[in-house]
């Protein structure tokens, strides 16, 4: 009784919003690649991935097919950032890229969860992934990136005032208007 | 007016307390710093709402102790008259949907609210208003039921079940893979539009976004935000075009005064189209380019995107998107049909199949019948060549035993036959003999010796078994005729040493078997064909020389084998002739000869083994040329005369041969023909039957 054939369980479909979420938090982290990277783009290759690969999947539950399915985006972001000689050939890249997911989706779940009145409703939910994921990356770029910082990297308040060369209240300037404009823009659009 | 940066400062401290693992207590830092209580109370809001987001500790965020600005809260925020608001699951074309409820009970609903706001609002409303209305009177299972209707705060809503699958959008991918289980699910859907349209509503807004899945998998038609009311002629007046573009019939998109269900049918197709192929089947860059598209492109045939589906799916989905409403099914009704008839394996409406084609199908939906009539089909045919292959190995048989019957008669006729000669031979030998025929030759009395030729061959005692001679005569031992009876005048005299019945007679003189019977001459009297019995003598003693006898025998006469024609047989006699090679021979005695009748060649060369003749049992009769009656395929037995040239032939007509066989071939054949037609017309009726 194979369950994780079940197509409709499995497909990679579903995934695509909280993919493309993903995706786009980890290029919106990586400012310097905006213009070169499009989420859209990372997330189709990997839908193509894993649907040539779909036989390699030997899971049962949906977690693991997602899991599965975030380790091929791991890979395709790193040949991506690789191909664009942003990352240096070792393997170190890819794992702390795969840190940062790991974070990233860590952080995305408990929020949705917090947020989401009802997180059984799993593409609904991956579609509130996506709008977040939107609204990030439609912030002033100096917000974006000290919001990105912590979500991504988890790096603290004065590690990022170090690395943007500023005080540490000048980040919590940032993230204090930066979490009053995300939440202007998910009160006023939660149409996918 | 407090200072800018003080709040980003205290903002900072707040969050590296958090950092360093401590708990900050969000009132305590406002009672703090009072004149910043309003920026902290928000700053802290939005912590306790992304805090998770960011990686902070779950405990920051504590907003039920922020109460500062939000009197009503967000608990009075979920109050929504009688039901408890559990967040927003979407928003349809008139207003916003939210998961909620109801106030001491287990039953969540689907609620929605109009929007009321802005400067459509009235407008709004009064759609609204409608949308309850036509959706509140439709009660199908494959329609979202609307359980209660009511006002809070003056704000209009509704509530409907909550299907719990997600709508159709969601799950496209998975019906690629399977054109039945789209086909089964989108006559659901259409049946659910036709009731609609049966209580006079028009959805207008049909799309997958607009098809709700419960767990099970059943579609619920949903959001009727857009429907308008048809009027008696099954027509709506719209005023501008509304709808989702992408699956808007170009007459809705040219934004004609009034529409009809053709529209609904169209959406239908676009939902068939994309869960046949995951792809829409007009699309462009911008909204200007699905709009033309729309207008004027054919789609892409389903079928050539995914090779899997039927070509009737794929007749049946073009046919709802032809851009002429009327080329399209006149119902959704009609839509749902078809696409039944296309689950059942039936002929579609939309697409007109082969006949061969229609077997199959018919094939599949009655196997029973199908193979009841197949097996039949194949047991008819099996009969059929079973009695071919019979019927040929009974017919060689049968041929086998009229030839070997025919020889067997030849045989007997031969013998017959030369037992007569026999006695005609007696009767020339007598003759040839008798001491005073001898004497009248020695003395040259001539006509002693025809006085003697005429008593004992020709005369006074010819009976009825007497040899049906017409001349006899002598012949001296140069070959010359001396003495003939009955006188024709011509002959005697005249030298006759080359005939063979005086060669082969004075070659048998030294023989006890004495008598001799000659090939075919012809006649110097009256040039007719004729066959002679002669025997030497030597009326000067054993010494002198030799002389010959001979008397003659007409070709028209039957031999005595005329008692052996019946109906089927006849008896045919073969000689050789003088004039011809010693293996050819002349018909001379056939039953179809009239008297006094020149012979016919025999062309069929024969071969002798002793007393059996080898050749072909099937023969053409060489009398057919002069006597039409005998033409065709003969059957014939042949057997040799003893001590003669002589062949005799039975034949026989090979139809007639046959003839019974064939007769009991025939009514076998009928009867098989017979029975297969009883058996088609016994499952054409069973079907019949059943069809009705």
């Amino acid at each position: 009784m194979p369950t994780h054939h079940d197509s409709n369980a499995l497909a990679p479909e579903q995934y695509r919003s909280y993919l493309r979420a993903l995706a786009r938090l980890q290029v919106a982290a990586r400012p310097w690649l905006s213009p070169k990277l499009d989420a859209s783009d990372l997330v189709q290759q990997t839908m193509l991935k894993a649907h040539a690969a779909r036989e390699q999947f030997h899971g049962n539950s949906s977690e693991e097919y997602l899991g599965w399915l975030r380790q091929i985006l791991t890979r395709t972001l790193a040949n991506a950032l690789r191909s664009l000689g942003q990352a240096k050939r070792d393997a170190g890249a890819e794992r702390s890229l795969e840190a940062d997911l790991d974070a990233s989706c860590s952080r995305l779940d408990a929020w949705l969860a917090v947020d989401q009145t009802s997180p059984s409703e799993s593409v609904e939910k991956h579609e509130r992934a996506e709008i977040l994921a939107n609204a990030v990356a439609s912030l002033p770029a100096d917000q974006q990136q000290a919001l990105l910082a912590k979500h991504c990297h988890g790096l603290s308040l004065n590690e990022i005032a170090t690395n943007m060369h500023k005080s540490p209240a000048a980040v919590a300037g940032l993230l204090r208007r930066g979490l009053e404009r995300l939440r202007e823009l998910l009160a006023g659009d939660h149409r996918p | 007016m407090s200072d800018p940066d003080e709040i980003d400062r205290v903002a900072a401290e707040f969050l590296q307390a958090v950092e360093r693992g401590e708990h900050p207590v969000p009132e305590q830092w406002m009672g703090k710093h009072p004149a910043l209580a309003k920026e902290l109370a928000t700053f802290f809001e939005d912590v306790g709402q992304f805090g998770s987001f960011l990686g902070l500790p779950a405990h920051v965020a504590i907003d039920e102790t922020v109460d500062l600005h939000a009197p009503s809260g967000l608990e009075a925020a979920n109050r929504f008259g009688d039901y408890e608001l559990m967040g927003e699951i979407g928003r349809g074309s008139m207003g916003v949907v939210h998961r909620a409820k109801l106030k001491g009970t287990n039953l969540v609903v689907a609620l929605k609210q109009g929007i009321t706001s802005g400067s459509s609002a009235s407008a709004n409303a009064k759609r609204f208003r409608e949308e309850v209305e036509n959706a509140s009177g439709l009660k199908h299972p494959h329609i979202v039921p609307v359980f209660h209707v009511g006002e809070h705060d003056g704000k209009p809503y509704y509530t409907m079940a909550l299907i719990g699958g997600g709508s159709l959008d969601k799950h496209i991918a998975r019906f690629v893979a399977n054109p039945r289980s789209s086909a089964a699910l989108m006559a659901k859907v259409a049946r659910a539009v036709h009731y609609a349209h049966q209580r006079r509503i028009l959805h207008r807004d049909l799309k997958p976004g607009n098809v709700i899945l419960d767990e099970t998998g059943e579609p619920h038609v949903g959001d009727f935000g857009l429907a308008t009311r048809l009027d008696e002629e099954g027509e709506a007046s719209v005023g501008a075009p509304a709808g989702s573009l992408p699956w808007m019939a170009p007459e809705a998109i040219r934004g004609e005064a009034s529409v009809s269900t053709a529209i609904d049918v169209w959406a239908l197709g676009v939902i068939l189209y994309e869960l046949l192929t995951a792809s829409r089947p007009f699309e462009g860059k911008d909204r200007n380019e699905v709009r033309a598209a729309i207008l004027d492109n054919e789609p892409v045939p389903p079928q050539a995107l995914n090779p899997k589906v039927p070509r009737d799916l794929d007749a049946i989905c073009r046919r709802c998107l032809a851009k002429d409403p009327d080329k399209r099914y006149e119902s959704a009704s009609a839509l749902a049909l078809d696409l039944d008839r296309w689950l059942k394996n039936e002929t579609v409406r939309a697409r007109r199949s082969g006949p061969f084609e229609r077997l199959i199908k018919w094939s599949r939906r009655n196997p029973a019948f199908a193979s009841g009539l197949g097996f039949s089909v194949l047991l008819a045919l099996a009969g059929v060549f079973a009695a071919i292959s019979m019927a040929n190995d009974q017919e060689t048989r049968l041929r086998k035993e009229v030839c070997e019957g025919n020889e067997f008669a030849a045989r007997h006729v031969a013998s017959t036959l030369l037992n007569r000669l026999g006695q005609y031979g007696e009767a020339v030998e007598a003759a040839a003999d008798d001491p005073r025929l001898q004497r009248a030759c020695v003395e040259s009395d001539w006509p002693g010796v025809e006085e003697i030729l005429k008593k004992r061959l020709l005369g006074d005692r010819v009976g009825k078994d007497a040899p049906p001679f017409v001349t006899a005569f002598v012949l001296d031992p140069t070959g010359t005729i001396r003495a003939e009876w009955p006188q024709e005048g011509k002959v005697v005299g005249k030298n006759f040493k080359d005939r063979d019945y005086f060669k082969g007679a004075r070659a048998r003189a030294k023989q006890t078997q004495r008598l001799h019977l000659s090939r075919v001459f012809l006649s110097k009297n009256d040039k007719l064909d004729k066959l002679a019995v002669s025997v030497p003598f030597q009326p000067a003693g054993p010494d002198g020389p030799t002389w010959v006898l001979g008397a003659t025998v007409p070709t028209d006469s039957s031999l005595g084998l005329g008692g052996l024609h019946d109906d089927h047989r006849k008896a045919v006699l073969l000689a050789p002739h003088e004039e011809l090679g010693s293996s050819e021979f002349v018909v001379l005695v056939h039953p179809a000869y009239t008297r006094r009748e020149p012979t016919i060649p025999f062309t069929k060369p024969l071969q002798r083994d002793g007393n059996r003749i080898l050749a072909d049992d099937e023969y053409l009769d060489p009398v057919a040329t002069r006597h039409p009656d005998y033409k065709g395929r003969w059957l014939a037995g042949f057997a040799a005369v003893p001590d003669t040239e002589l062949v005799v032939v039975v034949q026989q007509k090979y139809d007639d041969a046959v003839a019974p066989h064939r007769a009991f071939f025939r009514r076998f054949l009928e009867w098989v023909a017979g029975a297969a037609a009883l058996g088609a017309l016994l499952v054409a009726g069973m079907w019949w039957l059943r069809r009705n």
